[in-house]
């Protein structure tokens, strides 16, 4: 093995740009949003504002080939541009667009697909949200029955999509639809882009655990989709989304979102006292819990680095491409149940208006603990999402079994 | 960081893997187990004819100049096999604090390691109190010219048959102080036992034992430099033979549950089984991405390098002994038995918790490390 753990001078000099960037452009309404985040998105307007800073800056677009606008970073400089995000409380991106559809155009898209769509995705001036699973297709996503039928030019589309995240904020959705019911069901989805204003399709808003609405359900009644709308041929859609499957386990961590979390509970461990009247951080069956997860994160955290730079690694080891998830969501599920013990009670208090950036009112309890609860509900959800732990350990238990 | 091994180290790897794969399988090391001698002579020639026992001495000492991450590859190979053999104890432990010895006679020592000619045992943690590096209450005192030391060592693996025992005490001044204990001297008495993962040990009781200068091969801040860097290299080596056992573990239980019929269809066609399969594969693989990284920190000296230690110490035990368990629980009554391999892993893995600190005092470790961080 290479010992080269030292950051090149490059990287450090890229550092401390990106650190004097972050703290002059984060304004303090945008740090708020970034540390009252209790899920996955933070404040939505925030995702926003925080896009455009970051595309003026031609800083948004480190995963894109550069001849569509990426900006060339190497994967240490893009690892160091996030864990800096995360230090300096920046809010997260609403990426729907950026991470998963413009990496699918840019693969499978005409070229008017990408001159029409790619440069909108990046200035926010198109929002787009994900039609995936339908309330009939979770885990198993290929049973999905939002049919699309073709009339002419266009496609005529029925059916329902659920747990669409922020439908209600966006003007576009790119789904998953039934083209076919020929062979395999895999074999009969398509990818299409539809346009949110069009006539047919109405959003109900779906109210979380944590009295938050970030997901939705769409409904499709007689959508006319113009057929130059679809990407990839007809029927080609599950590859498309297994194509993009592939991308996120080896572009996704989880150690920089966990860090963030640790550190949070550190922070408040040194303020609040227990029984005895010490800090939680010195109690020893506190630190002795804290330490058991931590170490699981330092676990994590280098097999991602593992993943990162060993370029043969799936080839060589398939299996372990499901592991981060699995790991991640759990172990971030453990973090926020340990926090719960250091709001003293206040776990009970319902206080989602005090969540909002720009609210600086009476707080209940510590203010730095006052996202936690909300956090510990709503990230029920990341075991179950994106595919759950229990789908995940099949696709494991697939690959070793193979052999 | 860069996580794959060199093309030198994985020729390494292949050669020990199949040399072990042809000539130690299981059914030998069992019979090694429970014959009349405590391990094979003729296999500990053979390793030291290959090389073996030179890997991680420097090379101006006669030796491979191995690097924590060769120690990493050496010992995964000792623990997929089960190698009863005090490759541990002679060429790693004991090596290691001869090579930083400034008495003349430690290279001729390590010459003889070298050589498969002298086998060493450490004798460090004790009886009354948590193991752990600093917990020492054997006592060594001046006595005319000479020295006497006093106190009670525990489990001390291959005493019973070792050519020269190194044990260490603390001094008038709570000092450490690291000696050659003379076995056949009348103030020592070794109480020896089997083991149940299959070796020999002792416990060593000291009684004004008598120690001459020419003994004594470290003291003070040399002394405690070499033990917690030695102990921190044997925590490496003892979890890194977890990790060729639990990688064993995983292939021995996949294999088995395929062949395995019951309900009419190979057992490993059930989800339960699967799901418990696909826990062993991230055990194994978390385990593997925390010894690697300690190995690297260490090379490098790094500043994080005893949090990753501790937390290789704490975590890579843990989940070695749930693959263990796992692996009896899908093999069935089988592995409970003691003609089965898997069963003897999870009793090294046991037997070994305690080994240079418990989980506790790691953990306590890690603690203090990451305050300090």
């Amino acid at each position: 093995m290479f010992l080269n753990l030292q950051e090149t001078e490059a990287d450090k000099a890229f550092r401390e740009e990106v650190r004097a960037f972050l703290s002059q452009a984060l304004t303090p309404e945008l740090i708020q949003a970034g540390k009252k985040t209790t899920s996955i998105f933070s404040d939505f307007d925030a995702s926003i504002e925080w896009q455009k800073i970051l595309y003026e800056k031609g800083w948004l677009l480190s995963s894109w080939p550069v001849e569509h606008g990426g900006n060339g970073w190497t994967l240490a400089q893009k690892t160091i541009f996030e864990t800096e995000c995360k230090i300096h409380h920046a809010p997260a991106l609403f990426a729907l667009g950026i991470q998963m559809l413009g990496p699918i155009l840019i693969e499978f898209g005409t070229p008017e697909q990408i001159e029409k769509y790619l440069d909108r995705i990046a200035s926010t001036e198109d929002i787009w949200c994900q039609g995936y699973s339908e309330p009939g297709a979770g885990s198993d996503l290929a049973a999905l029955k939002t049919a699309a039928v073709r009339d002419g030019d266009d496609y005529i589309v029925n059916g329902t999509k659920i747990w669409t995240s922020y439908a209600h904020r966006s003007n576009m959705i790119f789904c998953l639809t039934r083209t076919s019911n020929e062979g395999p069901k895999q074999a009969g989805i398509s990818f299409l882009l539809i346009d949110m204003n069009t006539p047919g399709i109405k959003v109900e808003k779906i109210t979380s655990l944590d009295g938050e609405v970030e997901q939705c359900q769409v409904f499709f009644d007689d959508v006319r989709v113009p057929v130059a709308n679809r990407v990839g041929e007809e029927n080609q859609g599950w590859d498309i989304a297994k194509y993009l499957l592939q991308l996120e386990r080896s572009g996704y961590s989880y150690f920089n979102a966990l860090n963030q979390s640790i550190y949070k509970i550190r922070h408040l461990a040194e303020k609040e006292l227990s029984a005895s009247g010490q800090e939680m951080i010195d109690d020893p069956v506190f630190a002795t819990k804290l330490a058991e997860l931590e170490m699981e994160k330092l676990a994590l955290e280098y097999t991602e680095h593992r993943i990162r730079l060993d370029e043969k690694i799936f080839e060589q080891n398939p299996a372990i491409s499901s592991l981060p998830k699995i790991v991640g969501t759990e172990l971030s599920q453990k973090l926020d149940e340990l926090a719960l013990e250091l709001r003293n009670g206040y776990t009970a208090v319902q206080q989602n208006h005090a969540l909002a950036p720009g609210y600086d009112g009476e707080m209940i309890g510590d203010e730095d603990g006052v996202a936690i609860t909300n956090s510990y509900l709503n990230n029920r959800a990341s075991t179950i999402y994106g595919g759950s732990v229990q789908v995940q350990r099949n696709i494991i238990a697939r690959q070793l079994l193979k052999s | 960081m860069d996580f794959n091994f060199t093309e030198d180290q994985i020729a390494l790897k292949d050669m020990i893997n199949k040399y072990l794969t042809d000539n130690y399988d299981f059914q030998k090391r069992r019979d090694i187990a429970n014959g009349a001698q405590p391990f094979d002579k003729d296999f500990w020639a053979q390793a030291a004819d290959m090389g073996w026992l030179a890997l991680p001495f420097a090379e101006d000492k006669g030796g491979l100049g191995g690097n924590p991450t060769d120690t990493v590859l050496f010992f995964t190979e000792m623990g997929r096999a089960l190698v009863l053999e005090p490759f541990l104890e002679t060429m790693l432990i004991t090596g290691r604090v001869l090579s930083q010895s400034s008495q003349p006679y430690a290279q001729d020592m390590i010459e003889q390691i070298i050589a498969g000619t002298l086998q060493g045992a450490f004798a460090h943690g004790e009886a009354n109190r948590a193991q752990g590096y600093d917990n020492i209450q054997t006592r060594i005192q001046a006595d005319g010219d000479d020295f006497s030391v006093t106190g009670h060592k525990a489990v001390v693996y291959n005493a019973p048959n070792a050519d020269f025992i190194i044990a260490t005490a603390l001094d008038e001044n709570n000092e450490l102080v690291i000696f050659l204990a003379d076995k056949s001297s009348k103030g020592l008495r070794l109480k020896s036992y089997d083991t149940i993962d299959g070796r020999q040990a002792s416990e060593i009781h000291m009684e004004q034992l008598s120690v001459t200068h020419d003994q004594i091969l470290a003291r003070g801040n040399a002394a405690h430099h070499i033990v917690q860097s030695t102990l921190d290299e044997a925590v490496l080596a003892l979890s890194a033979e977890y990790l060729g056992g639990m990688e064993e573990m995983l292939r021995l239980t996949l294999d088995y549950c395929k062949q395995r019929e019951q309900f009419g269809q190979p057992i490993s066609n059930f989800q339960s089984l699967q799901h418990h399969m696909a826990d062993m594969f991230m055990l194994c693989e978390l385990s593997r991405s925390l010894i690697y990284s300690a190995a690297i920190k260490m090379h490098e000296n790094a500043d994080d390098a005893r949090m990753l230690l501790a937390a290789t110490k704490v975590k890579v035990f843990k989940n070695a002994k749930e693959v263990a368990h796992k692996a009896v629980q899908l093999h069935g009554a089988i592995a409970t038995t003691d003609e089965y391999s898997v069963g003897h892993y999870l009793k090294r893995i046991v037997s070994t918790a305690d080994m240079f600190g418990s989980p506790t005092s790691f953990t306590n470790l890690f603690i203090q490390e990451r305050k300090s961080a």
